[in-house]
């Protein structure tokens, strides 16, 4: 196993190569398309927002992204390495850092116990770990919850645990499915701060959610979703058009206008 | 409200049957209808004497109403959760009081019901009088049953997890218990009619279980204080479980409401294993063998049920000859609990997938964890009770086979556990797909022994003692070829499937 990068820095061996690529991701769920035919490149340094209604198939898309779900057709590269390839897998995922979202962590270990195991399976030195995992849960504000099973922890505690197991092995490219959701708002900034110096250093985050503000607030380029595809994607402020996030987004999907309900004005 | 519950739960449950397997049903249904006709038989054939009769009944009860019990507390009520009423402004009393109700109209009562028959077989052969007192036991053992099962569902069943956890490691040494005293009926029935174990049918008679059985015993003697005290006993045991019932129900209602409370994890005590990918994973699979309640759960029966099923006979017959045994099926067994490790752990198998070249020590890490785990105690038991046993014959064959099996077991663990992946219930509990996967991984494990125990019968029918030591080496030789092959094979089923299993996880936790 190669080790691990120690922080993501600049790239220098890959300059202008797109730090996620998708090239022409196709899955379907029975008669279902979930994502169709998609293509999204994401430049290195940059963070994107992708941002869809319920169903859009922005999960399917980022498991398929980062390797968890075999696409029916079509592939992703990481840094110009393909991640369906079986020569490229290896280097990709040393590259990624992941938070999917639905998928469990292991309910019967601590935090700190988390952390280890998973930097030691990666072939980091303990001595690394040790730190960079007390670092992390201090951070994050974790560490009073040492001896806390995660089967324990808040919804909000699971969201930081995860993406304090993203961040541990020190890598290039961030793809974070729903980072932000059910975490308090003290936590919340913590997470930003720690986005913006990763960002800072030259990684490149990939964030799905649902929320616009958020968007507007931290990201540098969106990817607006619908039926399995990608409607529009640019920089924040082409996309909006001169107008709120939340306006073009309701333009793009072609949202119904809201409704009251009719007993309530009986 | 009664009426509302119970029509909830007959949809529900209809909903539920629509999604299982009906053939899977229809055996189940089955074997539980011949267990309670093959009862009712015991009501019918004729004892030695009346405290033996006694004495049968008594334990098939027992069984039964354990086996309720038990079943209850580790599923719980499917439908019917206290927790679903929570936030209804409902009288929790009266919602506890209709809740018993509905659970005494459980479709698992006609079978107790059919099995209680027995006792009303052997009454109608006594006369009358006793008759009648039969009619009265059973309904009331059944009254008792229900509200005891509802009571242990909601106490111990699936709901928060520390209780939860707690209820599954209870619920296992009663389920235990339970399937060891049901193994072994006819070797107990045989030991009770000839009256050689006194303090098992005093011990029956005093539970709550026999007061039917001891109550009939009684009527047909004449005996009226004695009927009316037992029938009596089990009006008031009912009655006041029915009384704390709202408690136990109010609890667990409050217990769900609380946010889960910091828990007691013992840190850091594998510093000892390396601190490579492989041993990382090791203190893991130690860790949730030790805290995971569905696998200790199984080691658990499998130290219970390997070590008892060869001591009972040592008890019932006076016979050591199976008792050097017993640590070999103890790790038969626990091998077995080990055949869904993937399937145990879920979704969580993603962070393998994103941890490339992980998939070696996973695997080995799985099978050293198994070893460290079930190993020690297994070969402690071994050498304990063939020491014990004064069967010097059996060493040449536990020293042959248990290295075979724990090998094989090893090897087979990770590899099994990569076969058709069985994912948990909603409930965090095995599924009927899962059980029967344990079964065909017992008949497995077994097989691990197979190329020992060849050469062990060859020397037994040649008469030639060597040839029986040779199988020593050969077994060891066996489980270390099993662990190292099995073990390489579930690498590379490993590396080649995990993101098809992944999704299957992924789907049913959906």
């Amino acid at each position: 196993m190669t080790a691990p990068q120690s922080r993501p820095g600049p790239l220098t061996d890959a300059e202008g190569v797109p730090a996620l690529r998708v090239a022409g991701l196709v899955k379907s769920f029975g008669d279902t398309a979930a994502v169709s035919d998609v293509e999204l490149t994401v430049g290195s340094g940059s963070f994107l927002g992708l941002v869809g209604p319920n169903g859009a198939g922005k999960t399917t898309l980022l498991s398929m992204a980062i390797g968890l779900l075999q696409p029916d057709r079509g592939t992703a590269f990481v840094l110009g390495q393909d991640v369906w390839s079986k020569s490229g897998s290896v280097r990709a995922k040393q590259l990624i850092g992941a938070l999917p979202d639905g998928l469990a962590l292991p309910q019967r270990l601590t935090g700190t116990e988390l952390l280890t195991y998973l930097g030691l399976l990666r072939g980091m030195p303990e001595d690394v770990v040790r730190e960079r995992a007390a670092e992390l849960l201090d951070v994050l504000d974790l560490a009073h919850a040492g001896r806390t099973l995660i089967a324990d922890y808040s919804t909000g505690m699971r969201k930081k645990i995860g993406l304090a197991s993203a961040l541990l092995h020190g890598p290039r490219v961030l793809v974070l499915d729903e980072p932000f959701e059910a975490v308090d708002p003290v936590s919340a900034a913590v997470v930003r701060a720690i986005l913006d110096g990763f960002i800072a250093a030259g990684g490149t985050v990939v964030m799905s959610t649902h929320v616009m503000a958020l968007v507007e607030q931290v990201c540098d380029h969106v990817a607006v979703m619908a039926h399995g595809r990608i409607l529009r994607t640019g920089t924040l402020s082409a996309v909006r058009g001169g107008q709120t996030l939340e306006a073009a987004f309701a333009d793009l999907v072609g949202a119904a206008p809201a409704r009251g309900l009719s007993w309530f004005a009986s | 409200m009664v009426r509302i519950l119970i029509a909830l739960r007959r949809t529900v449950l209809r909903n539920q049957l629509a999604r299982t397997n009906p053939a899977m049903l229809l055996i189940g249904a089955g074997l539980v209808l011949l267990s309670a006709l093959g009862t009712i038989w015991l009501g019918l054939v004729a004892y030695p004497n009346h405290a033996a009769a006694t004495d049968v009944l008594a334990l098939v009860f027992l069984l039964w109403v354990g086996g309720r019990v038990a079943q209850s507390a580790l599923a719980g009520d499917a439908v019917l959760r206290p927790e679903l009423f929570s936030l209804l402004p409902l009288d929790r009393r009266r919602l506890a009081r209709s809740l018993l109700i509905v659970g005494l109209l459980d479709p698992a009562g006609v079978f107790m019901a059919i099995a209680f028959a027995a006792l009303i077989a052997r009454a109608a052969g006594l006369g009358a009088a006793p008759t009648a007192v039969a009619v009265v036991a059973v309904i009331l053992s059944l009254a008792l049953a229900s509200v005891l099962s509802t009571i242990a569902g909601a106490a111990l069943g699936p709901g928060s997890r520390r209780g939860h956890d707690v209820g599954t490691i209870v619920t296992a040494v009663a389920l235990s218990v339970v399937a060891v005293a049901a193994t072994l009926l006819p070797a107990l029935d045989t030991a009770l009619r000839r009256g050689t174990v006194p303090w098992l049918a005093n011990a029956l008679t005093w539970l709550p279980t026999g007061w039917g059985p001891v109550a009939v015993q009684a009527a047909a003697r004449g005996d009226w204080l004695a009927v009316f005290g037992s029938l009596a006993g089990l009006v008031v045991l009912t009655a006041a479980a029915a009384e704390w019932w709202p408690a136990v129900f109010s609890r667990r209602m409050d217990a769900a409401a609380r946010p889960a409370c910091a828990g007691g994890a013992r840190p850091g005590r594998w510093s000892a294993l390396p601190r490579t990918p492989t041993g990382a994973v090791t203190a893991k699979e130690v860790r949730m063998w030790v805290r995971d309640p569905i696998r200790l759960t199984c080691l658990l029966i499998a130290v219970i049920v390997g070590a008892a099923v060869c001591a009972i006979p040592r008890l019932t017959s006076g016979s050591y000859l199976v008792l050097p045994y017993a640590g070999i099926l103890t790790a038969i067994i626990a091998g077995a609990c080990a055949c869904n490790l993937y399937g145990s752990d879920g979704t969580s198998l993603w962070l393998t997938v994103m941890s490339p070249g992980s998939s070696r020590a996973d695997v080995h890490g799985r099978q050293a964890a198994w070893l460290i785990v079930v190993g020690p105690y297994t070969v402690a038991l071994t050498i304990a009770f063939t020491a014990l046993s004064g069967e010097h014959a059996a060493w040449p064959w536990v020293l042959a086979v248990l290295p075979a099996v724990l090998g094989g077991a090893a090897g087979l663990a990770p590899f099994s556990s990569l076969v058709s992946v069985q994912p948990l219930d909603e409930t965090g509990g095995p599924t009927p797909a899962y059980s029967l996967k344990v079964h065909i991984a017992l008949v497995a494990v077994a097989l691990t022994a197979v190329v020992p125990v060849a050469v062990l019968v060859a020397a037994h029918a040649w008469h030639e003692s060597w040839l029986s030591w040779v199988a020593v080496p050969v077994g060891l030789a066996t489980g270390a070829a099993l662990a190292a092959s099995l073990g390489g094979l579930a690498v590379s089923r490993l590396q080649s499937r995990q993101v098809r299993i992944l999704r299957v996880l992924a789907d049913a936790a959906r």
